[in-house]
């Protein structure tokens, strides 16, 4: 299913505005292959679709899998958590929202996009936290690609202990793709994530905002994506940027790291830059700072910190 | 923001109850490994053909030391008082306690003599309005959480809440804890010994996110001590805390050492409070925080190098070193 902005935010209005009256019944939903949205989405009498299963489901609820199955796509707009962990689904999307006080959970879901080239594979555009855990997205061949995380207010986004892979379109798309809209900030923390095998792996935007990103990637492997293993880039009046790389690895790459525009701080720490055709570049006054303990070695052209930082 | 104590005396009062209630199972519980099934039966002897359904059932026909296991994804209840030890393993399948309208809170509760190990394995708890603590922890002994998921509700209190009376322990690894608390009260894990009560805690792999507070220590209820180490853990987007540990004059010092983690994106990266408390951080990154690194009535906060504090609103800073060996 193809999930423009437009198209999916109409969508959710439809939906909200259908489902409004009957919310608020589950604590705890189920989806099974054998489902059926005339379910009470119980246990015994499973919903089929994540969307049936989210219209009968408290805020804050949880909606799990029974067993493998395809459930369909979800647009959610309130705290709930899925967790499908130890089950694989058909492809899926998920479109999500919610206020500051709203913290949506992914949790061991499996998507194969198989190849759908439009959309992303998890959008959001909410205000609030998004928390994924322990998922696997791969074959979105769009341009947007696999996590497309575009807060339109405070946004915070907590991946861990995922694989994001094989996503965009050979010429865009990312892995992970960071980009504020106007009123929009994003504070982003990626732990234990492997991100290989995309158009971008992880991408840094705030051209399209002035609230500022702030980005952590720590423990992590972005590994043979096509262009930057990571790249963080702004234009002059727009959003600053501040990343924090540690105890990672960007290797085969296209890039390894790159650092563009006059707001843009990158630092790395403890990490392994090699075997990208350009290991660090810095481009329009993007400063890309050594806390002095990376290895940066075996690149086509290994580049160059602008500076360095002290450990404390 | 104030750190905001809860009030656990109202929580506490209520154990010797629920513990005299559960007693009396024990007297049927000789099977050694018992399991349970969404499609269980809870009058059944809890074998592998013909399973029970509950958590509470099961636990009453396990023998002291035994496991409960699950056959396939299940609700199984909550509200178990868990007063002797047992390991629940559901690893690989969906085995989700989760509290009920009307219910009190928790929906666990572990009260063990000192000699005896809880061990909690492959669960999903899920917190809601109704059930304000993922697992409570009183009495002593020993606690293993591992694999483990404690989701909380929109209203939701803490996650664990670690409360011993007596000597105890707390490992939790390979975990993830979110989205506990509200209004400025509540943590993922939430560290406080009450009389009579010292905590010894290990995270490891540990996930605490999208709470009001991550890690909360504090003292202030006990003079036994509390010791906490944090490792290769992320504490990230808590509206107050990465980590807090705080005690008050005269009662429990406070150790906590945090080992290649990261506190990110929270209101405080790290924060010791009080003059018995030493808060020691090495090869860890504290970054996009309101303010990194905080200190306040004499609490101690030492660098064991490698550290990285940037990009906070505040950095704030250490102030002391402390050598490796």
């Amino acid at each position: 299913m193809k999930l423009s902005i437009v198209t999916a935010i109409v969508a959710c209005a439809a939906v909200l505005a259908f489902q409004a009256p009957a919310r608020a019944q589950n604590l705890h939903s189920w989806v099974a292959s054998n489902g059926n949205n005339a379910n009470d989405c119980s246990r015994a009498s499973p919903c089929a679709s994540f969307q049936g299963a989210y219209s009968k489901t408290n805020a804050g609820g949880e909606i799990t899998c029974v067993d493998s199955g395809d459930f369909g796509n979800g647009i959610f707009n309130q705290s709930v958590t899925v967790n499908c962990e130890g089950v694989t689904m058909a492809t899926a999307s998920f479109f999500l929202g919610g206020e500051a006080t709203d913290t949506v959970i992914l949790r061991g879901l499996d998507i194969d996009a198989t190849g759908n080239t439009g959309g992303s594979t998890v959008r959001y555009i909410g205000s609030g936290t998004l928390i994924i855990d322990r998922c696997k997205l791969s074959g979105r061949l769009s341009s947007d690609g696999g996590i497309n995380f575009t807060p339109q207010g405070a946004g915070r986004l907590v991946v861990t202990d995922s694989i994001v892979a094989y996503n965009g379109n050979g010429s865009a798309g990312a892995g992970v793709k960071i980009i504020p809209q106007p009123g929009g900030s994003a504070r982003v923390t990626l732990s234990r994530v492997k991100v290989s095998g995309n158009t971008f792996g992880v991408a840094a935007d705030g051209s399209a905002s002035t609230g500022g990103i702030n980005m952590t990637v720590r423990d992590s492997v972005l590994s043979s994506n096509a262009n930057d293993g990571i790249v963080a880039t702004t234009s002059p009046g727009h959003a600053a940027i501040g990343v924090l790389v540690s105890g990672t690895a960007s290797t085969n790459n296209g890039f390894g790291i790159r650092s563009i525009g006059p707001n843009v701080t990158v630092r790395l720490k403890n990490s392994d830059v090699a075997g990208n055709g350009t290991g660090l570049a810095a481009l329009s006054g993007g400063a890309l700072l050594t806390f002095g303990n990376n290895r940066v070695r075996a690149n086509g052209n290994n580049g160059a910190f602008t500076g360095s930082e002290t450990l404390q | 923001m104030r750190w905001k104590p809860l009030a656990v005396s109202a929580l506490l009062a209520s154990m010797p109850l629920l513990v005299a209630m559960a007693a009396p199972a024990a007297a049927q519980a000789t099977n050694p490994h018992t399991w349970v099934a969404s499609y269980g039966n809870d009058t059944l002897d809890c074998a592998y053909a013909v399973p029970c359904a509950t958590i509470t059932y099961a636990f009453s026909r396990t023998a002291r030391g035994g496991e409960i296991t699950c056959i396939d994804s299940l609700d199984f209840g909550a509200e178990a008082v868990l007063n002797r030890s047992v390991t629940i393993n559901c690893l690989g399948k969906t085995a989700s306690l989760r509290g009920r309208v009307g219910a009190p809170p928790p929906m666990i509760r572990i009260h063990l003599p000192a000699t005896d190990t809880v061990i909690l394995r492959g669960l999903n708890f899920e917190e809601f309005p109704v059930a304000w603590f993922g697992m409570v922890f009183t009495g002593a002994g020993t606690l293993i959480v591992d694999r483990t998921a404690v989701i909380g509700g929109s209203s939701s209190r803490n996650g664990i809440l670690f409360t011993p009376s007596g000597p105890a322990k707390l490992v939790v690894t390979d975990s993830i804890v979110a989205r506990h608390g509200q209004d400025g009260t509540g943590a993922g894990i939430r560290v406080m010994p009450q009389p009579g009560g010292t905590a010894q805690v290990t995270l490891e792999r540990t996930k605490v996110s999208g709470s009001q507070f991550g890690v909360a220590v504090d003292g202030s209820n006990s003079t036994g001590g509390i010791n906490v180490t944090i490792k290769d853990s992320v504490l990230a987007s808590n509206v107050n805390d990465g980590v807090v540990a705080t005690t008050s004059a005269g009662h429990a010092p406070i150790g906590v050492l945090v080992s290649n983690s990261a506190s990110t994106n929270n209101g405080y990266g790290i924060r010791a409070i009080g003059s018995n408390v030493t808060v020691r951080v090495a090869d860890s990154d504290i970054a996009g925080n309101g303010t990194g690194l905080a200190t306040a009535s004499g609490g101690a906060l030492l660098s064991s190098g490698g550290n990285a504090v940037r990009a906070n609103g505040v950095n704030g800073g250490f102030t002391g070193t402390e050598a490796l060996q």
